[in-house]
C-alpha cells in the first residue's frame, strides 16, 4: 500500500542515473578545459612561428628602405628584396643588429608579450648571425630559406632563416 | 512493471543525453604542426636550391643533393629521392630470349651508354630463358621479348612484374589470332577494329603531352643509335639506314678535323660532334646530331652515334599479318593505315607491343626510346640505385613526401622531384 510521501525505487533508481550522468557530462567538460587551453596556445605558438616567417621571408618591410630608419619609426622588418625568396643580406644584418640590441623593440614589432623569440641565419658554411632568448620550455621552430647574393663570390647563395617562438 | 519501463526509458534517455551531448564537445584534433613545418621548409629548400638540383639530376649526383638535404634540414631525418617522368639513369634490362636474340637487341640497343640530352645514361642488359630464373639481386627494370609463345607461356609472371611496376616489351609479329587472344589483349589494352583508317607510320601525337606517343617522341629525338664504320686506320664508311634505305656516310680524323663526318661522301662537307647534318630522304630532309664518333681504328671499333632530331619523323614499316588493330590515342604509339604498330597498357607498370622490325637505324632509335620510356620513367636518387652494394632506403613509420615540379629548362626535360622524410627514432 503506498502512502503519501512514500518514494518508489523506480523513482528512487532514476533519479540516481540521472544525476550520475549529469555528473559525467560535467566531468567530461571539465577534464577538457586545460587540454583546449594547451591546444589553444600551441596553435597560437605555432601560428606566431608560421607568420613571423612568412613575414621575414617574403616581406620587404614597412618602410621598404627600413635598414635607414631608426627603431621607433620602423612599422615592420622584412628580409624581401622584392622578389620572392630572394632576401637582403643587409636587411638581414641591420635586423640583427637590432635584436641584439633594442631585443625588446623587435619583439614589440612582432606584438610578442610573455614569449621570446630566437632567429638564427644560417649559409652554406655555418650560421652567420643569430639573435634572441632561448628558454628551456617547449617551443616552436620552422626553417625558412631564401637566396641572396653573394658580392664577394659574385653568385647567389642560399641563406637559411629559422625561427622559434618560445 | 509500469515503473521498471520507465526506468529503461531513463536509461535510453542517458544513452541519447550522452551520445548528442558528446557531439557537441569539440574534440581537438592534434594539428600535425610540425609535420607542416617542415614539408614547407622542404619546399622552400627545393625551391631555392632548384639550378643546384637539376645539376644533380643531370650528373646524376645523389651524394651531393643528400648531403645539401642533411645539412639544411639538419635534424634527426633520413630523406629518399625519387625523380619521375625522367628516363632512368641505369635501365637494367633482362632479354627472355636465346642468345641469338640477344645480340639482335644489344645491336638495337647500342651505344649502351650514352648521354641522355646531356646526362649519362647506361643500359645494362642480362639474358635468361625463363623469367622466373631471373636473379633477385639483378632486379631488372624491364622484361624484353621476342617469342610471343614464350610470352604467352610466361603471362602470370608478367602480370606480377607489372604490378610491381616493372616494364615489358614484345618485339614480335602478332597475327589476327594473337590481338583477338585476352592474354595479349589485356595486357596491351588494345582492341580489335576495323583498320580502315589511313596515316604514316609517324608518332600517333606529337603535340599532346598527355599521350604515350607524345612521351616517347620526346624521348626519341634525345636518344642515339649506333652505326659501325669500316676501312682504313683514320678514315672509314658506314651506312645509315633511313626509312628502308641506305645513305653513306664517312667517319675520319685528321690534323683538321678530329672524329668527325663527311656527308655526303666525298663532298667536302663535314661536320663535327655536336653539330647537325641533313639527309634527304624520299619524305623530305631530316636533321642528325652527331652525338659521338670513333674514327681512330687504333682505339677499338670505328662507329658514330647519331640521333634523328625530328619528332615527326615518318618511318617505313612494313605492315604485320594482321589489320585490325584499333587506332587509339591514348595507347598508340604509331600510326599506319588504321594499325597501332605498337601499344601500351600503364597500369603500375608499362606494357609496350612493337612489331619486329628491320635493324635500321631509325627502327633502332625507336626501339631504344621504347625501352627507356617502358622501363617506367621514375627512378631513386639514392645510392642503392647506382651502387648494388648499397642497400635500398626503407622509410620510417612517421614520413612525409613533398613533391616539386621542375619546369624544363636549357633543353632539357621537365620532371618531378618527389622527397620522402621520415623520422629516424620514431
Amino acid at each position: 500500500m503506498k502512502q503519501n510521501g512514500q518514494l518508489n525505487i523506480e523513482f528512487i533508481i532514476d533519479v540516481a542515473l540521472f544525476s550520475a550522468i549529469i555528473f559525467a557530462i560535467i566531468g567530461i567538460i571539465i577534464s577538457e578545459i586545460p587540454r583546449a587551453y594547451s591546444i589553444h596556445e600551441e596553435n597560437y605558438v605555432k601560428s606566431k612561428t608560421y607568420q613571423i616567417s612568412e613575414i621575414l621571408l617574403f616581406d620587404r618591410g614597412d618602410p621598404i628602405n627600413w635598414t635607414s630608419e631608426s627603431m621607433d619609426k620602423i612599422k615592420r622588418f622584412g628580409f624581401s628584396s622584392g622578389k620572392n625568396y630572394y632576401v637582403n643580406m643587409t636587411k638581414i644584418n641591420k635586423f640583427l643588429n637590432f635584436c641584439n640590441n633594442n631585443y625588446t623593440g623587435v619583439l614589440s614589432k612582432f606584438d610578442i608579450k610573455d614569449r621570446d623569440i630566437v632567429v638564427i641565419i644560417r649559409n652554406s658554411n655555418g650560421i652567420i648571425g643569430e639573435c634572441g632568448i632561448k628558454r628551456k620550455e617547449s617551443y616552436s621552430t620552422i626553417k625558412r630559406f631564401g637566396i641572396f647574393y653573394n658580392e664577394t663570390e659574385g653568385k647567389y647563395e642560399t641563406v637559411g632563416i629559422e625561427i622559434g617562438v618560445y | 512493471m509500469k515503473g521498471f519501463v520507465k526506468t529503461i526509458e531513463v536509461v535510453i534517455a542517458s544513452v541519447i543525453l550522452l551520445i548528442v551531448i558528446n557531439q557537441f564537445i569539440i574534440r581537438v584534433q592534434h594539428e600535425p604542426w610540425s609535420k607542416l613545418f617542415i614539408q614547407r621548409s622542404l619546399e622552400d629548400f627545393l625551391c631555392v636550391e632548384e639550378n643546384k638540383i637539376n645539376n644533380y639530376v643531370m650528373n646524376n649526383d645523389y651524394e651531393s643533393f643528400h648531403k645539401d638535404l642533411e645539412y639544411w634540414m639538419n635534424g634527426p631525418y633520413d630523406f629518399s629521392i625519387k625523380i619521375k617522368d625522367l628516363p632512368k639513369p641505369i635501365v637494367k634490362v633482362a632479354c627472355i630470349c636465346d642468345s641469338e636474340d640477344e645480340e639482335k637487341l644489344k645491336s638495337m640497343l647500342e651505344p649502351m651508354e650514352f648521354n641522355y640530352n646531356g646526362r649519362y645514361t647506361n643500359i645494362r642488359l642480362i639474358r635468361n630463358d625463363s623469367i622466373n630464373n631471373i636473379n633477385f639481386n639483378e632486379n631488372p627494370d624491364i622484361f624484353v621479348y621476342f617469342d610471343k609463345s614464350k610470352f604467352k607461356n610466361d603471362i602470370d609472371s608478367i602480370t606480377k612484374k607489372l604490378n610491381r611496376g616493372k616494364g615489358v616489351l614484345l618485339i614480335s609479329n602478332l597475327t589476327n589470332e594473337s590481338i583477338t587472344d585476352p592474354n595479349f589483349s589485356n595486357i596491351f589494352g588494345f582492341s580489335v577494329g576495323s583498320g580502315s583508317s589511313s596515316g604514316n607510320s609517324e608518332f600517333y601525337s606529337i603535340s599532346k603531352p598527355n599521350l604515350v606517343s607524345y612521351r616517347i617522341s620526346k624521348i626519341f629525338t634525345k636518344t642515339p643509335f649506333r652505326i659501325y664504320t669500316s676501312g682504313g686506320d683514320s678514315e672509314q664508311t658506314g651506312n645509315i639506314i633511313l626509312r628502308n634505305k641506305q645513305h653513306e656516310i664517312k667517319t675520319f680524323t685528321n690534323e683538321t678535323c678530329k672524329n668527325c663526318i663527311e656527308y655526303p661522301i666525298d663532298s667536302g662537307n663535314y661536320f663535327k660532334i655536336r653539330e647537325m647534318f641533313d639527309i634527304q630522304t624520299d619524305r623530305g630532309n631530316y636533321t642528325l646530331f652527331i652525338e659521338n664518333v670513333n674514327a681512330n681504328k687504333s682505339i677499338g671499333k670505328t662507329y658514330a652515334d647519331l640521333i634523328i632530331k625530328n619528332n615527326s619523323y615518318v618511318f617505313n614499316l612494313s605492315k604485320g599479318s594482321f589489320n585490325n588493330v584499333e587506332l587509339n590515342e591514348n595507347i598508340s604509339i604509331l600510326k599506319d593505315n588504321g594499325l597501332s604498330f605498337s601499344t601500351t597498357n600503364e597500369s603500375k607498370g608499362i606494357a609496350t607491343w612493337l612489331l619486329d622490325l628491320k635493324n635500321n637505324s631509325d627502327n633502332n632509335q625507336l626501339v631504344k626510346s621504347l625501352v627507356l620510356f617502358t622501363a617506367v620513367q621514375e627512378y631513386k636518387l639514392d645510392a642503392s640505385t647506382f651502387d648494388v652494394s648499397k642497400p635500398e632506403k626503407i622509410p620510417g613509420k612517421v614520413f612525409l613526401t613533398c613533391d616539386y615540379y621542375v619546369p624544363g629548362y636549357n633543353g632539357f626535360d621537365p620532371y618531378t622531384i618527389e622527397i620522402l622524410m621520415w623520422q629516424l627514432f620514431k
